[in-house]
C-alpha cells in the first residue's frame, strides 16, 4: 500500500465505485462467483503439458490444469465480488468489523468522546487520544498506528475489552468484537495501512 | 466441498478486479457499511439464501509457487458456501516454503526455530549440533510408537517460522513460568506457522529407493530401555541417521483464524512426472493404504469385524496382507525388544492403514477442491521441471486433507471445537429437537453440514503421526488434542484425561502443541 493511494480525494473514489458497479454484472462475470478466465487457462495447460512431455493419455483426470492464482473473495452489502489485492480484502473486513461495533457511536451521527471518525481512515491515522498518554514519551497515543496494532489505541481497546464498554446491568449490553474479528484488525493495522503519514511527516517546531 | 452459486453473487463478480484500474490498489476505496450480521450476532440461520446449483470446485495452483514460493498472503476467506479451496492453498504454500530445498536438498524447516531454541530451558540441555532435533518416538494422544516394516520407530519433530517465534519473543514467552502463566486471552496473529514432520530412519535402505524422498541427515535420540520397560529417548546423546520425510502437518493462520488452519501432506508416488495424482484419496501414496470400500461405522467403530486385507502390498508402515482388524494396533511398549546396539526392535513392526479413506466422516470420496489443486500443483511440477534443482522433490507430496473453523467467530477461551453437544450451534438455544436435527445433519453432511463448527475434513489424521487415533471414538481430527481448553500431560484436552497432571490452564494460545510440549519437557 502507497501513501498516495491511502491519501486519495473520497470524492474520486465514490465516482470510480459509482462507475464499478455499472460496470459489474456485465460481461465479467463467469455465472459463478470464481472468475476465471478459462480459455486463457486451457491454452496454458495445453501449452504446460506439452512442454513437460506428457500426453493428454497419460494424464488420465477430470481437470483442466490451473495455475492461475485465484481472486479473493470478498462479501459487500451482501454480494460476493473479488479482488487481487489481500489488504483490500482485508481493509473490507477491517471496515465491517469496525461498522457492527464501533459506528453506532463513534461514526456520524454517532460521536461519543467527541469522536466520530471510526470509519474514517486516513483521519483515524492522523488522531491521538485526548486521555491516554504514551508512558515513556508522554505524548497523546495515537488511535491507529500503520505496522504496529500493539501500539495503536484502537486495537489496544478492543483487544483488552474496555471497548465497547459495558452498560450499566439494567441496559441492553453492546455486541463485542469476536476473538476472530480482533485477530482480522490486527492484521488490518499490521500489514494493511500503508506507509505512516504522522512518521513520515517532517518535524515540526522544537 | 461442493460450490454453491447464489443470485446474488452473479451481479458483481469481478468489481474489486476492476477497481484496481481506478487506483483501488488503495484498500480505504471501497466505502461500504456492509454488516456480516449473521456471523456477528451469533444468530447463524443455516441454509439462508437460495440455492441454485451445485459444482465440484476446482483449485488452481499458482504458476509463482515454484521455483521459489512466495510468502502467503494474508486475509479470511469467506466461510461456506463459499469454496474451500483458499485453505488448502494455504497449506500447500506454506507445505512448499518450508519444504524448500537448499543445495543439499535439505528442507527450509529443518533450519527453523524450535523448542530448543525459543525457550529457556531448567534442564540441561547441550547445544544444537551436539542435541538431537527428532525425537518425541511416541505419539500424542496414546503415546505409543509406530515401528515401520525395518523395525525402526518413526522420529517426529516440530519447528516454527520466524513469525511465531518473533510473536512467543514479543510476548515474553520464553520460560516455563511464562507460558504457563500466559494472558489466556492472547492470540495468535495471522502469518504463523508450525510444521510436525514425520521421519523414517533410511540409514540402511538403498538411496534410489527414497530417491523422491525429501532427505536429510538426522540427530535422533538414543533409545534405552526403562526399569519397567519403557522407552526412554536420550536427546543429549544423539545418533546421526539419514532420514526421509513421511507426512507434515502444515498449521498455519489466516487472518480472523487464530484457531490454526491444519493441513496434513503425505509422501506420494506416482505425482510427477508421469500420469498424475488426481485424487486426494489416490492409491499412489506409500506411507500407508487406505481402505477404500467404507468409513468407519457405528456398529464397528474401529473396524474389528472386518478381516480381509487392507491391501496386498506393503507400505512403509504397512505389512502387505495385513488385515485391517489387526492393523492399527500399537505393541506394548514393554513388549518392545528395544536393540540398543542398532536402535531398531527386530523382528517387530506395526502396520497403520488410513480408516477414513477421504478423511470425512460423511463420505468417502475425496474433496474436489484438494485433488483438483493436488493435480495442479503436480502440473505445476511438470510446468517448472526445467528451472527447478534436481533435488526438489517437494512435488512428491500430496494434500490430505485440512481442517479449520468455518464460522470462527466462535474461537472462544475453554472450548473443545467439536461438531458434538458443546458446539454452540448444535445447542441450538438448548431445544432438544433442533439439537439433534442439528446433530444428524453433522452426521450425514459432516464438515459441510450448515451446522458443522469446522469445515474440510472432519476425520484428518495423519498415518505416521495419528496412526492409532483415528477411529471415531478416539481422537477424531486435530482440534479434538489442539483447542483451547486446559491440557493434560499426554498432550490432549485435560477434561478427557483428568488422571494425568495439568500442564497449562484453559488459554486461547493452547491451539498451538509447541506449548503444551515444551510445558511437558520441562515438568517430566
Amino acid at each position: 500500500m502507497n501513501l498516495v493511494s491511502v491519501a486519495a480525494p473520497r470524492s474520486g473514489q465514490r465516482l470510480a465505485q459509482l462507475l464499478l458497479l455499472l460496470l459489474s454484472g456485465t460481461g465479467i462475470t463467469s455465472g459463478c462467483y470464481l472468475t476465471l478466465d478459462t480459455d486463457e487457462l486451457d491454452a496454458k495447460a495445453a501449452g504446460v503439458v506439452s512442454d513437460a512431455g506428457t500426453s493428454e493419455s497419460d494424464a488420465e483426470d477430470p481437470f483442466t490444469t490451473s495455475l492461475d492464482t485465484p481472486a479473493i473473495e470478498i462479501e459487500v452489502n451482501g454480494l460476493i465480488t473479488t479482488t487481487r489485492d489481500p489488504c483490500v480484502a482485508t481493509t473490507q473486513k477491517a471496515r465491517q468489523i469496525l461498522t457492527t461495533y464501533c459506528s453506532e457511536c463513534h461514526a456520524p451521527p454517532g460521536a461519543a468522546g467527541n469522536f466520530s471518525s471510526i470509519l474514517d481512515f486516513p483521519t483515524l491515522i492522523t488522531l491521538r487520544s485526548a486521555t491516554a498518554k504514551d508512558p515513556e514519551t508522554m505524548d497523546p497515543v495515537r488511535l491507529l498506528i500503520p505496522g504496529q496494532p500493539e501500539k495503536s489505541r484502537l486495537y489496544q481497546r478492543a483487544r483488552s475489552g474496555e471497548m465497547p464498554p459495558m452498560r450499566p446491568p439494567s441496559e441492553p449490553q453492546l455486541r463485542r468484537p469476536t476473538i476472530s474479528s480482533i485477530s482480522l484488525l490486527r492484521t488490518w493495522i499490521q500489514s494493511c495501512l500503508g506507509n505512516d503519514p504522522v512518521s513520515a511527516a517532517p518535524a515540526g517546531p522544537q | 466441498m461442493k460450490k454453491f452459486c447464489f443470485a446474488p453473487y452473479l451481479l458483481s463478480v469481478g468489481t474489486l478486479g476492476i477497481a484496481a484500474a481506478f487506483g483501488c490498489s488503495d484498500p480505504f476505496s471501497f466505502d461500504s457499511s456492509a454488516q456480516n450480521s449473521e456471523m456477528l450476532t451469533g444468530s447463524l440461520s443455516p441454509g439462508a439464501g437460495a440455492e441454485e446449483e451445485e459444482e465440484e470446485e476446482i483449485c488452481p495452483a499458482s504458476e509463482e509457487w515454484l521455483p521459489t514460493t512466495p510468502p502467503l498472503g494474508l486475509f479470511e476467506p469467506l466461510p461456506h458456501p463459499a469454496g474451500e479451496c483458499p485453505f488448502y492453498r494455504g497449506a500447500w504454500q506454506n507445505f512448499l516454503i518450508a519444504t524448500q530445498p537448499n543445495a543439499q536438498g535439505e528442507p527450509a524447516f529443518q533450519f527453523y526455530p524450535s523448542i530448543d531454541s525459543m525457550f529457556t530451558s531448567t534442564k540441561v540441555k547441550k547445544p544444537p549440533g551436539e542435541r538431537a532435533w527428532l525425537g518425541d518416538i511416541k505419539q500424542a494422544g496414546g503415546r505409543q510408537i509406530v515401528i515401520d516394516q525395518n523395525g525402526r520407530s518413526l522420529y517426529y519433530g516440530i519447528h516454527v517460522n520466524e513469525a511465531y517465534a518473533k510473536f512467543m519473543a514479543d510476548n515474553g514467552l520464553k520460560t516455563l513460568n511464562d507460558v504457563q502463566n500466559a494472558d489466556p486471552n492472547l492470540f495468535f496473529p495471522a502469518g504463523v506457522a508450525e510444521f510436525k514432520s514425520a521421519w523414517q530412519d533410511i540409514e540402511d535402505e538403498p538411496r534410489e529407493k527414497y530417491a523422491t524422498y525429501i532427505q536429510t541427515t538426522g540427530l535422533v535420540p538414543r533409545l534405552s530401555k526403562g526399569p519397567n520397560g519403557e522407552i526412554l529417548e536420550d536427546r543429549n546423546d544423539p545418533i546421526k541417521r539419514r532420514m526421509a520425510l513421511l507426512a507434515l502437518h502444515v498449521v498455519y493462520t489466516y487472518p480472523g483464524h487464530p484457531e490454526f488452519i491444519w493441513g496434513s501432506f503425505e509422501h506420494s508416488t506416482g505425482a510427477t512426472p508421469g500420469s498424475p495424482d488426481t485424487s486426494a484419496k489416490d492409491l499412489k501414496r506409500d506411507v500407508a493404504p487406505t481402505f477404500e470400500q467404507q468409513n468407519p461405522t457405528d456398529a464397528d467403530p474401529d473396524n474389528v469385524r472386518i478381516t480381509t486385507a487392507v491391501s496386498p502390498k506393503d507400505f512403509v508402515l504397512y505389512k502387505g496382507g495385513t488385515p485391517a482388524n489387526r492393523a492399527n494396533q500399537a505393541i506394548p511398549e514393554q513388549n518392545l525388544n528395544l536393540d540398543a546396539a542398532t536402535q531398531s526392535f527386530p523382528g517387530q513392526q506395526t502396520s497403520i492403514y488410513r480408516m477414513f479413506p477421504a478423511s470425512k466422516s460423511h463420505s468417502i470420496d475425496a474433496d474436489a477442491a484438494i485433488s483438483s489443486l493436488n493435480f495442479n500443483v503436480g502440473q505445476l511440477f511438470i510446468s517448472k521441471r526445467g528451472v527447478l534443482p534436481r533435488n526438489d522433490v517437494r512435488g512428491y507430496y500430496r494434500q490430505i486433507g485440512a481442517v479449520w473453523m468455518d464460522k470462527p467467530d466462535y474461537f472462544t477461551r475453554d472450548s473443545p471445537i467439536a461438531n458434538d453437544d458443546s458446539s454452540p450451534l448444535v445447542r441450538q438455544g438448548g431445544d432438544a429437537a433442533k439439537r439433534a436435527a442439528a446433530l444428524a445433519d453433522i452426521a450425514t453432511n459432516g464438515g459441510d453440514s450448515e451446522f458443522s463448527i469446522l469445515a474440510g475434513e472432519d476425520r484428518l489424521s495423519s498415518t505416521a503421526m495419528e496412526s492409532y487415533t483415528q477411529g471415531p471414538g478416539a481422537f477424531p481430527n486435530c482440534f479434538t488434542c489442539h483447542n483451547t481448553q486446559a491440557v493434560s500431560a499426554r498432550g490432549i484436552p485435560y477434561g478427557k484425561d483428568m488422571t494425568s497432571p495439568k500442564l497449562l490452564d484453559a488459554k486461547l494460545l493452547n491451539v498451538s502443541h509447541i506449548l503444551s510440549q515444551f510445558v511437558l519437557e520441562e515438568t517430566q
